[in-house]
């Protein structure tokens, strides 16, 4: 089995000088304050395998590049190296490719990966407080279905692209349908019309072209061949239209002739050129109109212009006339202008209607042009005769324009009549002829069974074509549907599994409680989701969010993380890494005692980081360990204190006191100071959890020598007489001395260089000596206060006991064996609180 | 058997058992799935249609 032999961590998270977290093989156990460092272990894991760590992904605005390594790790790269108890004691670092390792931990690590073997204590309640689609997310990893998943996807675009097929299909039917009723003039629908309609339909147009009906739609032929034979007296029936075109347009030239126009013309031409003579004088307007004026205004009576004199009324009168004269001139010249041009757009409009009747007449056989090509041609030549001579300017038209214009429409006039007669003679062709009319109506009836016969046809394919595609879509969606349903089975199998688990689990967290029956559910719809149900009393198949209290939510978190990763290893038996962090203590205390106890009793076979910042819980764990018999796999670590240049410090109290010695044969007197004072203060950490210190309270916790010596002092003259007889030396030796790790081991003094070597062995030997009173070397553990007897300060195993005053020493017992030993007598008593206590006070009094 | 070869059993099962799905279309789907190619979604609508003849035929025999 490969397992984790050391994690080693530099410049990540809280930690900035190397740390290693020595497993060896084993379980550790890990406690530290509240930002102490604990957490960056786990973050360093998890960074390690997966190359983030996920609770600083999950908040926006922090990564773990950027906030993943020390925030003075300037420049160097943060360093996580984990060292496995094979054989070759492989390593394995960030910047070292899974492929370069053996097989086994090659596999350890892929299975790491995945990331599901790490619960802190902020996720207990991620799961329970997810939706079911989220929920559902949260479990795949767990559940490795990529080829399923894959399988669907096709089958979901099978069913789509087969539902595509199936609707264009549908749409060309109901394209066919709607031109068929649309020919056969039935109602509109959405629904072809029936063999009866069609039929009937047909026949009643055939009917009113006086065709035999038709029985069936295999009589469309015949009927098409009915309708061709009717139509075959017609001929080409090109001919009727073409006549019925040159006669309308003849009618148009007829009515084209510009008789109005010359006549207009010649008129005001006319009496243009009259008025003309009659004011042959040239005048100007304003030179009368501005002369008039001044006369009268200024009542001159010689001219304006030559000084003459004048009469001014007759003048003015005389001007006035001119100016009328005038304006009548300029009316008729405007008159003469509009008709010049009107007479010229009336010629050349009756050219372009020849040259219109021209081209229609030529698409006419001979026979029925007759003669009509001369005689447009007569009229056309007249006609452009007459326009040429209007074609000047107006004041050179000229009376022989006139008289020639004049005689063109006076020929034409005469032509009219011709025009007229070959109108006459064309409809009167065109009325010889068969009807068009009923031609067209055979034409069109034609026309519409043939659509209606190849539609029909087409109806038939088009409406197989569609049935096809229908059904290729039910078994698309069926295939889709029974692949659904086998993979909701099958999930719905493992949850049944999973809820199993849970239960017992959670069942063990709470006997003897009316709540329970946690089933996770495949719900119905959706691709995938999971829900989550209980029993709370008698509600069953509720959401425990609705009743459970935050306590049983925590539990069952914690339930649900450690079935689906026990599920998870008896996929991958291999993998037994298992990271509790922090998560004892979001359990109330009354179900963190069998929380406890089932981690170590069900996950005994698991390599274990459990971290707390519960120093009570730390204890607990310690005894549960001896208890279920898994206190050898386990490693209990502390982390005394943190610093941010140094990051967790996790040495054990043996090994300084170790290093103490090494020290004391030739170290420097500030070296000693230094050691001693890390070890003086790692004991006194130690017995302020113990014996319950009473310290001043000071803000992060951060008590230091100055702070906790004096309360342990103090509390072991009154408290603990024996164990102050057993070290009263020493306790008064340190009493004195213990500033000098101060003075020299830790802050730089100048008067304190001179303190001799002597002073700081003096205070290292007092120190080691305090350990060695304090810390029993067989258990590993320093003493502390037993259950019973009261003022009785004993280790773990016994062997080093200070009893209580006036009594013997008696090995310590649990407070589970206490409780064991008495819970007879005590029922047998009838104790209750009230009388426990009076009890514990009359011991305490040293009475019996 | 994994968790996936367990899901593609049952779903070989329900469809052998879908009286909806044509016999020669359940063959082609078999084909695929032994070929590996029921993830080729141009594949499955192949052997849909080309299974589609026995549209005609009762499905279950």
């Amino acid at each position: 089995m490969v397992r984790i032999r050391r994690l080693d961590v530099r410049g990540f998270r809280g930690v900035q000088q190397e740390r290693s977290l020595l497993f060896d093989g084993k379980s550790i156990l890990l406690f530290g304050e509240n930002g102490s460092g604990k957490s960056s272990f786990v973050d360093a894991l998890e960074k390690l395998f997966t190359g983030r760590v996920s609770t600083l992904e999950r908040i926006q605005g922090l990564s773990s590049d950027r906030h993943g390594p020390h925030i003075r790790n300037a420049g160097t790269s943060p360093r996580v190296q984990l060292t496995f108890s094979d054989a070759a004691s492989t390593a394995f670092a960030s910047d070292t490719s899974p492929d370069a390792l053996p097989d086994p931990i090659k596999d350890y690590v892929h299975c790491a990966q995945e990331n599901l073997y790490i619960l802190r204590r902020r996720q207990v309640l991620q799961f329970i407080g997810s939706q079911p689609s989220e929920r559902y997310a949260q479990l795949r990893p767990f559940l490795p279905l990529s080829g399923i998943d894959d399988m669907e996807r096709a089958l979901r675009a099978t069913r789509d692209r087969a539902e595509a097929i199936a609707n264009d299909a549908r749409l060309a039917f109901g394209r066919l349908a709607t031109n068929l009723r649309r020919d056969l003039k039935l109602p509109p629908s959405n629904e072809p019309p029936t063999e009866g309609e069609a039929v009937l339909a047909v026949s009643r147009t055939l009917e009113e072209l006086k065709q035999p009906a038709i029985c069936s739609p295999e009589d469309f032929e015949g009927a098409l061949q009915n309708l061709d034979a009717a139509l075959a007296p017609f001929g080409d029936l090109s001919r009727q239209s073409d006549i019925a075109s040159a006669a309308r347009v003849l009618g148009e030239l007829r009515e084209a002739v510009p008789i109005n126009a010359i006549e207009e013309l010649s008129s005001a031409l006319k009496a243009m050129r009259a008025k003309e003579a009659e004011e042959a004088r040239v005048f100007y307007e304003a030179v009368l109109d501005q002369g008039a004026r001044w006369i009268e205004e200024e009542g001159r009576n010689t001219c304006p212009l030559c000084e003459q004199r004048i009469t001014p009324e007759t003048t003015i009168a005389t001007a006035r006339l001119r100016l009328v004269a005038m304006q009548q001139l300029l009316e008729l010249r405007g008159r003469a202008r509009a008709a010049h041009a009107q007479a010229q757009h009336v010629f050349r409009a009756a050219i372009e209607g020849i040259e219109r009747a021209v081209k229609q007449l030529a698409i006419l056989n001979s026979q029925d042009r007759g003669g009509s090509d001369d005689l447009l041609s007569r009229i056309n030549g007249t006609l452009a005769e007459g326009l040429a001579a209007l074609s000047v300017e107006l004041r050179e038209v000229s009376t022989e324009a006139i008289d020639k214009a004049r005689e063109a429409v006076g020929t034409d006039a005469a032509l009219r009549q011709d025009v007229a007669a070959e109108e006459e003679r064309l409809q009167q062709v065109l009325q010889s002829l068969p009807s068009p009319e009923v031609a067209k109506a055979l034409v069109s009836v034609r026309d519409t069974i043939r659509r209606v016969k190849e539609a029909w046809a087409e109806l038939g394919a088009a409406r197989g074509r569609m049935s096809k595609a229908e059904a290729d879509l039910l078994v698309a969606s069926r295939l889709q549907e029974d692949a659904q349903a086998a993979r909701k089975e099958e999930v719905q199998r493992i949850f049944d599994e999973l809820s199993e688990d849970i239960n017992t689990l959670y069942t063990s967290l709470h006997p003897d409680e009316n709540h329970g029956g946690i089933r996770l559910e495949v719900r119905d719809i959706g691709q995938g989701s999971a829900n989550l149900r209980s029993t709370f009393y008698d509600r069953t198949d509720e959401d425990p969010r609705g009743y459970y209290s935050d306590a049983h939510l925590d539990t069952l978190g914690v339930s649900i993380f450690l079935a689906l990763r026990r599920w998870y290893r008896r996929q991958r038996p291999n993998f037994d890494l298992l990271v509790l962090d922090d998560v004892l203590t979001s359990v109330d205390v009354q179900h963190a005692v069998r929380l406890s106890e089932l981690l170590l009793r069900e996950f005994k076979d698991y390599q274990l980081l459990v971290t707390t910042h519960d120093r009570i819980w730390f204890e607990h764990l310690r005894d549960i360990q001896a208890r279920c018999r898994v206190a050898n796999s386990f490693i209990n670590k502390i982390i005394h204190k943190w610093s941010i240049d140094d990051g967790p410090d996790i040495s054990e109290p043996e090994d300084e006191r170790t290093d103490l010695e090494r020290l004391l044969a030739g170290g420097s007197a500030h070296e000693i100071a230094a050691m001693a004072g890390r070890l003086f203060e790692h004991l006194l950490q130690e017995m302020r959890y113990s014996l319950r210190l009473s310290v001043e309270a000071k803000r992060g916790e951060q008590y230091e020598i100055g702070d906790l010596w004096p309360a342990l002092y103090k509390a072991v003259r009154k408290n603990y007489p024996t164990l102050y007889n057993a070290g009263h030396q020493v306790l008064e030796a340190l009493d004195v001395r213990w500033p000098v790790r101060n003075w020299i081991g830790a802050h730089w003094n100048q008067w304190a260089q001179n303190i001799p070597r002597t002073d700081a062995i003096e205070f290292a030997g007092a120190v080691k000596e305090l350990f060695d009173v304090l810390f029993c070397s067989s258990c590993r553990r320093f003493v502390s206060p037993s259950a019973t007897p009261l003022g009785q300060l004993a280790c773990r195993c016994g062997k080093k006991v200070y009893a209580a005053p006036g009594k013997q020493a008696v090995l310590p017992k649990t407070r589970a064996d206490l409780v064991k030993e008495t819970q007879g007598a005590f029922r047998e008593a009838g104790l209750d609180t009230t009388l426990y206590l009076a009890w514990k006070s009359a011991e305490a009094r040293g009475e019996h | 058997m994994t968790i996936e070869e367990r899901i593609i059993a049952q779903f070989m099962e329900k469809i052998a058992r879908d009286k909806s799905i044509p016999r020669d279309t359940l063959r082609r789907i078999e084909a695929l799935w032994k070929q590996g190619q029921l993830k080729n979604a141009d594949a499955v609508l192949d052997a849909i249609r080309q299974g589609a003849s026995a549209h005609g035929e009762n499905p279950t025999s």
